[in-house]
């Protein structure tokens, strides 16, 4: 449905994202011999959407034309103890592989879900973007079971891997994020922290310190606990007086150690966020405003990534959120899927979010 | 005035109501993004500092601090650059691509205008410094700021907004306190990175003087010397020079080879030109030699210091290692006669054979040396062997090598001759020697043996076995003539009954007739130390020569067995000693043949065959006894490696009173003590054994 009766050629590239049921290796044999000779990439996600459906379970999927574009595509499996130079890696044989045939760039970057800190993957790209070109993209994600995700594209599926698209083109692009969160609990210092995983907040255990923010009571052992706190995740206030969000998705049953996807430092601030489905939906019409902005034109094609996390607490309105956004594009296509984590960097900040919507106008 | 109706004053009052609330949300959005701001900027530089006191090494920290402090000051790019000797490097960077950079090390004069009292430049890109090699990467407003440890700088961080945000003044004063956390993160980490190199650099001179200390060769002490300095000292090139016969020559040479190129070694130091620097290598006021060095530290440096500090222990151990050739090569040679000793001649012997090429040994036994020692005096005695040595020397070439192998025993090798040239040669020497009269009442004369590689023997024992039956060939045929191996001029030993006989038992048992010459030599040697007269001498050596002759009784599976022999073999074995007497006795050899019958006896009475004890054995026959035990245990065996001669030492010691006399034990150890010790010896990886497990049921009782 993607190629809309176009007949592809070696220079395009579809974008797709699939539920994590799926046998993705037979998925991404299928979707390239029906692409071919256009390339095929894509990851698994937690539901999809376009501007004209939801898709919880199933496969959404853009064209991505070679028209005053040119694509890139490098997919590396990630080494868990090096993965900013995986990154590093993936980001330079994409850009390698675009060429230089057009003014505009950005980077699309798509990684493995459960990668150990999300951070070292938009730090290893940044080394190749540098400041000067904005990268984009969605943490491959599953149905919110944490168990696997999977990437693929450039002849291979991986579930460690990291997909990088390098994108030139002759238009300008438009990259934004925004999420909709506000501060509702106390500030919080973390005292204790190593990687993505924080220890103590204000010299107390970090998962009581963190639950004793929560009005209702949560328990930990409730099986149901990861999917209620995503209604609840933390703000990191940046320079700039925004919050960089971060979703708690696992806790250490010991010592009271919260585990982010992301690596968070010492002596940084962590409060609690809250919002609800009307704020979530006006970050992401936020986002989609902030996105064509710059562009010199209508957009051709917007890929969306939004957080999985948001869709408990959006709840029957997810589909309001896709309607705003596609509210601000003037009509065009929109093809996105639910995350386990963002990437978006135009400027100042570390480039990784969580239980935001990361918006890329082509 | 018309009233307005109720549903328009209903919308006006709903739009004042959202008009408010909508002001209400800007102000919180405002007021939260206040705190947000206030909350990050009051903890940014407790982020830092953690940052600096939780990475391991000072690399990974500047590295890491660019990224953090870039990310947290809302920075798009962030470069920490660090001064050096040599100008500046870039130590960490942030949003710049490597390719960007400029090359190491680099100036940048445009930053010098931030000094210690203005130690922070933030602002607009048009009024801050901004290297060239950024401005591609269209900056729009810049922050430097100086790392400052008092008054000395280390260096300079500079972050880059490519926005519209500009650096605030409250930004400035941060990034003050900023630079100084990493200044003194830089600093810690520079004295913590000095201090390892120099535990380092001492771990490894500790190494360098513990191996210098373990090392006695000259080469190996002038090559580690010369690589030391280059290694350690960071001179480019190095030549270690030492003084020999009033020259300076090159021992040993390390660095640039362009350098080196000039100083090959051995030559003299008059090659050097002025690049070099020397310094002499001195000890307790002696110069050995001198270092020779291209482009050494600075004069007061710590390099320069180290390189002096290598200098003075290079000369210790050069000192050393040139004492010590000293002393080996004292050791290689006689002192009375100044020839070369034993231990060499056996090791050129081995070196010949090894090379393959035909050669031809001479083996000379002064007659009747005892006669001038004790006629005439030790005095005498000692003159008469520095004049024979003199005529050796003087009878053969120059490529010709003369040893003195034993108390009167000369032995001359000659590479490249045959027997007869090599029996000339002998015939020279012999009549040379014959002609010296004074300052003897009798003329002293040589009994010579010849044998040649290979005609004669294929190895070092069995060419030295048959020189030393033409040598006693050349005895028995009346002295003062030469005999060849193998051949009947005077007196060949084929011609003998004995000869015939040893002959069959050299076929059946080559190691026994090869172990008794040996045996035979050293108890020779014994016996002049217990002076024995020359009767006694010439039994005993017979007696020694023949000792096992017996064996040729024994059967050959008895007399290869390995491991022990049974009772039966043992019997056969012991039957050895009185088949030997009564062949000797036939042949007419009757003093021999009595020693040969007791030398298996033992002292206490526990020997055979006839079981005497003490004084009822003949001396010669105790003294056999011995030497037969000691060079049993001291030479290799085809089943296993020799015995150190401390460790046979020991053994005999053991066995002193009860099976051997302790008398003789006690002039054999002092006497192998007082010959010169080899110069090295490897360690033998063979366990030492003792004179029962040595193999010797035949040898010793």
């Amino acid at each position: 449905m993607a190629l809309a009766g176009r007949v592809p050629t070696a220079d395009d590239v579809v974008i797709l994202f699939a539920s994590a049921g799926y046998d993705i290796d037979a998925l991404y044999r299928a979707a390239a011999a029906e692409a071919a000779p256009a390339g095929v990439v894509g990851c698994t996600s937690t539901g999809g959407f376009t501007q004209a459906a939801q898709v919880p379970t199933g496969c959404v999927a853009a064209l991505l034309p070679a028209d005053e574009c040119s694509f890139g595509v490098c997919h590396v499996e990630c080494a868990e103890n090096d993965i900013a130079g995986s990154a590093r890696r993936a980001a330079q044989g994409a850009r390698d592989r675009a060429g230089d045939r057009h003014p505009h760039a950005v980077l699309l970057l798509l990684a493995n879900g459960l990668t150990s800190d999300q951070r070292e993957v938009a730090r290893g790209a940044y080394e190749v973007t540098t400041a000067v070109i904005p990268f984009v993209g969605g943490v491959a994600a599953d149905d919110l079971t944490w168990a696997r995700t999977h990437t693929f594209g450039d002849g291979q599926v991986l579930t460690n891997g990291i997909l990088a698209v390098w994108i030139n083109s002759a238009r300008p692009m438009g990259v934004s994020v925004d999420h909709g969160w506000r501060p509702a609990g106390k500030p919080m210092l973390v005292t204790r922290a190593e990687g993505t995983v924080v220890f103590e907040l204000d010299g107390t255990p970090a998962l009581e310190a963190y639950l004793s923010e929560q009005g209702d009571a949560l328990d930990p052992t409730d099986l149901e606990f990861f999917r209620k706190v995503m209604g609840s995740p933390v703000g990191l206030p940046n320079a700039r007086g925004r919050y960089d969000v971060r979703q708690l998705h696992a806790y250490l049953p010991q010592g009271g150690g919260i585990n982010f996807s992301t690596g968070i430092s010492e002596q940084s601030i962590l409060q609690v966020m809250s919002s609800n489905g009307e704020a979530l939906i006006e970050g992401a019409r936020h986002a989609a405003q902030e996105a064509v902005l710059g562009l010199a034109g209508k957009a051709r094609l917007v890929l969306v990534f939004s957080c999985g996390s948001r869709i408990p607490l959006l709840g029957d309105r997810a589909r309001e959120e896709v309607v705003a956004i596609s509210s601000e594009l003037d009509g065009a296509p929109v093809c996105g899927f639910y995350t386990f984590g963002e990437f978006a960097r135009t400027t100042g900040s570390s480039g990784v979010h969580n239980s935001s919507v990361a918006v890329l106008a082509l | 005035m018309r009233p307005l109706g109720r549903e328009t004053e209903k919308s006006l009052i709903g739009s004042s109501f959202e008009a408010e609330i909508s002001s209400l949300r800007d102000r919180l959005q405002r007021s939260e993004q206040h705190m947000a701001g206030t909350l990050m900027r009051a903890t940014r530089l407790a982020q830092v500092i953690s940052v600096l006191g939780n990475e391991k090494d000072l690399e990974t920290t500047v590295e890491r601090v660019a990224i953090e402090v870039g990310e947290l000051f809302f920075a798009d790019m962030a470069l920490l650059i660090l001064d050096s000797d040599s100008g500046m490097r870039i130590a960490g960077h942030w949003g710049i691509a490597v390719s960007d950079l400029p090359c190491e090390p680099f100036a940048l004069p445009a930053v010098e205008a931030i000094t210690r009292s203005r130690s922070v430049r933030i602002g607009p890109v048009e009024d801050v410094p901004l290297p060239d090699w950024l401005a591609s990467y269209s900056p729009r407003h810049l922050a430097w700021a100086r790392l400052l440890v008092g008054d000395r700088s280390l260096g300079l961080l500079m972050l880059a907004r490519r926005g519209d945000e500009a650096f605030e003044d409250s930004e400035a004063t941060e990034l003050r306190a900023v630079a100084y956390r990493i200044a003194m993160a830089v600093e810690n980490g520079l004295l913590h990175n000095r201090m390892k190199d120099q535990l380092a650099q001492l771990h490894r001179l500790q190494q360098l003087t513990a191996a210098l200390a373990g090392t006695l060769e000259l080469d190996a002490v002038g090559r580690r010397v010369a690589d030391t300095l280059v290694s350690e000292a960071a001179v480019s090139s190095s030549i270690v020079l030492i003084n020999h016969n009033g020259e300076l020559v090159v021992l040993a040479s390390a660095g640039e080879p362009h350098d080196l190129g000039i100083a090959v070694d051995g030559q003299p130091a008059a090659l050097l030109d002025d690049r070099w620097e020397s310094f002499p290598l001195e000890v307790a006021n002696k110069t050995v030699g001198v270092v020779a060095v291209t482009g050494a530290p600075a004069l007061g440096s710590e390099r320069h210091e180290l390189l002096l500090h290598l200098v003075s222990l290079g000369a210790l151990a050069l000192d050393k290692a040139l004492l010590y050739e000293q002393s080996r090569e004292q050791a290689r040679h006689d002192s009375l006669t100044g020839l070369l000793g034993h231990r060499v001649f056996h090791e050129v012997l081995e070196t010949q054979i090894a090379a393959r090429i035909p050669f031809s040994i001479l083996l000379f036994d002064i007659d009747d040396f005892k006669q001038i020692n004790d006629l005439h005096g030790h005095q005498t005695g000692d003159r008469a062997l520095c004049l024979v040595s003199d005529a050796l020397r003087r009878g053969t070439r120059s490529g010709d090598t003369v040893f003195r192998i034993g108390g009167e025993e000369f032995c001359a090798l000659l590479p490249g001759l045959a027997e007869e040239d090599a029996y000339s040669v002998a015939d020279g020497i012999r009549q040379r020697v014959a002609a010296i009269v004074a300052p003897l009442q009798n003329p002293v004369t040589i009994s010579v043996g010849v044998a040649s590689f290979p005609a004669h023997g294929r190895n070092r024992d069995e060419l030295l076995a048959a020189a030393d039956a033409a040598m006693y060939s050349s005895k028995r045929g009346g002295k003062n003539r030469v005999s060849v191996a193998g051949e009947d001029r005077p007196q060949d030993l084929k011609s003998s009954r004995s000869g015939v006989s040893l002959n069959r038992l050299y076929d059946k048992d080559p190691d026994t007739v090869i172990h008794s010459v040996h045996v035979a030599i050293l108890s020779v040697d014994l016996a002049r130390v217990l002076k024995l007269d020359d009767r006694q001498l010439d039994d005993l050596r017979t007696a020694a020569r023949l000792h096992d002759i017996g064996k040729l009784a024994v059967p050959d599976a008895i007399l290869n067995k390995q491991g022990p022999l049974d009772e039966e073999e043992l019997r056969m074995i012991k039957v050895h000693c009185v088949v030997g007497a009564e062949l000797l006795s036939s042949w007419g050899l009757t003093g021999p043949a009595t020693i040969v019958r007791q030398h298996h006896e033992r002292i206490d009475g526990n020997g055979y065959p006839a079981g005497l004890r003490g004084d009822e054995i003949s001396i010669e026959a105790r003294i056999i006894h011995v030497a037969d035990a000691y060079v049993a245990m001291t030479r290799d065996r085809p089943y296993r490696k020799a015995m150190k001669p401390d460790a046979a030492f020991a053994e005999l010691l053991r066995y002193s009173g009860t099976q051997f006399d302790p008398d003789i034990v006690a002039a054999l150890v002092a006497l192998e003590r007082s010959r010169p010790a080899p110069v090295s010896e490897p360690p033998s990886p063979f366990r030492a054994e003792s004179p029962e497990e040595h193999g010797s049921h035949e040898l010793v009782a």
